[in-house]
């Protein structure tokens, strides 16, 4: 009987197992845990980079979530740079100057970017615009329409509604 | 007047609507595997690497006063097998010389693999780490470099190349750099 029950139930399991595995927070593929650095101030700058980092073969991966192989090579190139002394700064630059802006998540804005950091900010004020400019002319109607007789209706049919409601 | 504007008002979602599938279209024929290369017009990076055999090293140095071609390839790509004939065909015609830089391999397998699909290259540097690869910029496997006199980057082909891209992009390029001085 019981096992009938977990026979019938056996996909909805799966799927609820799924799913709750799938919620899980992930932190990155440690297959090749690399020496910690030096100082905190190393460690941090290197954890910013790796996130900040796109996995180029990945598209929508940065370097700490990627298992590929060439994000490995960069996670090293990135904690090599780091245990030199580079900063943030420089080890980026390192890496545009090797892989293009596209190797950064948040791309840098400039005359070719232009478009795409203004767009949706262009985008937005022409939707609040148009927003407020129908919210206007709605509320002109309404001043227009509703005369000293609409008033009186309105307020008839709220005298009448209490009346009824009160009854 | 009034009458006009408010007849073309309803049209404002049908243009936005063109523009988009304007810009769609556009970015449809595009290759999004297609990243520019930094490197073009930039000095190809120095490397000094051994060669296949763990004879000699080479460097970029050894190249100079020449315009060439840079293919970086591995055993283990399958795409380099497909593109490979096309660089036979091409070191034999002996328009363009053809180093190839062997991206994280193994000795024994880059070797058996060019004893059976053919040698195109004047010689070989092997990169076993990745390092020049990433200096390089490599991150897609076969990738090639078209490098001039001077050892400046003209020219970067992301994956297999086609007998369109040699004919159309590479060949002309070769002949245009050949007349520089260096």
């Amino acid at each position: 009987m019981i096992q009938s029950i977990l026979i019938n139930r056996l996909p909805k399991i799966f799927l609820v197992s799924v799913l709750a595995v799938s919620i899980l927070p992930f932190d990155g593929f440690a297959d090749e845990p690399l020496p910690e650095l030096p100082t905190i101030e190393q460690q941090r700058t290197y954890d910013r980079l790796i996130r900040e980092l796109r996995c180029l073969v990945c598209k929508n991966q940065n370097l700490l979530d990627s298992n590929a192989e060439l994000a490995a090579d960069l996670r090293k190139k990135t904690h090599e740079l780091v245990v030199e002394g580079k900063n943030y700064q420089e080890v980026v630059e390192y890496m545009t100057d090797r892989f293009g802006t596209f190797v950064m998540y948040r791309p840098p804005l400039k005359t070719s970017t232009f478009a795409l950091w203004g767009l949706p900010f262009l985008g937005f004020v022409l939707i609040l615009t148009v927003i407020i400019h129908r919210i206007r002319k709605r509320s002109q109607i309404h001043l227009l329409e509703l005369g000293d007789n609409d008033r009186q209706a309105a307020d008839d049919l709220l005298e009448k509604r209490k009346r009824d409601s009160s009854s | 007047m009034n009458l006009s504007r408010k007849r073309y008002r309803g049209m404002w979602p049908f243009v936005i609507f063109c523009g988009l599938a304007v810009l769609l279209y556009i970015s449809l024929g595009k290759n999004p595997e297609h990243i520019p290369s930094p490197l073009i017009g930039k000095p190809a990076p120095e490397f000094t690497l051994p060669d296949l055999e763990n004879r000699d090293l080479l460097s970029k140095q050894d190249m100079q006063g020449n315009v060439w071609l840079l293919n970086v390839w591995a055993s283990w790509c399958v795409a380099c097998i497909q593109e490979h004939p096309l660089l036979n065909d091409l070191s034999n015609s002996g328009v363009v010389q053809i180093v190839g830089l062997n991206y994280k391999d193994v000795q024994t397998d880059a070797i058996e693999w060019l004893d059976r699909h053919g040698n195109p290259y004047r010689f070989i540097a092997v990169d076993t780490t990745g390092d020049v690869g990433i200096d390089y910029g490599v991150y897609g496997v076969p990738e090639t470099f078209l490098i001039d006199k001077n050892g400046y980057i003209q020219y970067k082909h992301i994956g297999q190349l086609t007998p369109e891209i040699i004919s159309q992009q590479i060949l002309p390029l070769v002949d245009l750099l050949r007349e520089q001085e260096s």
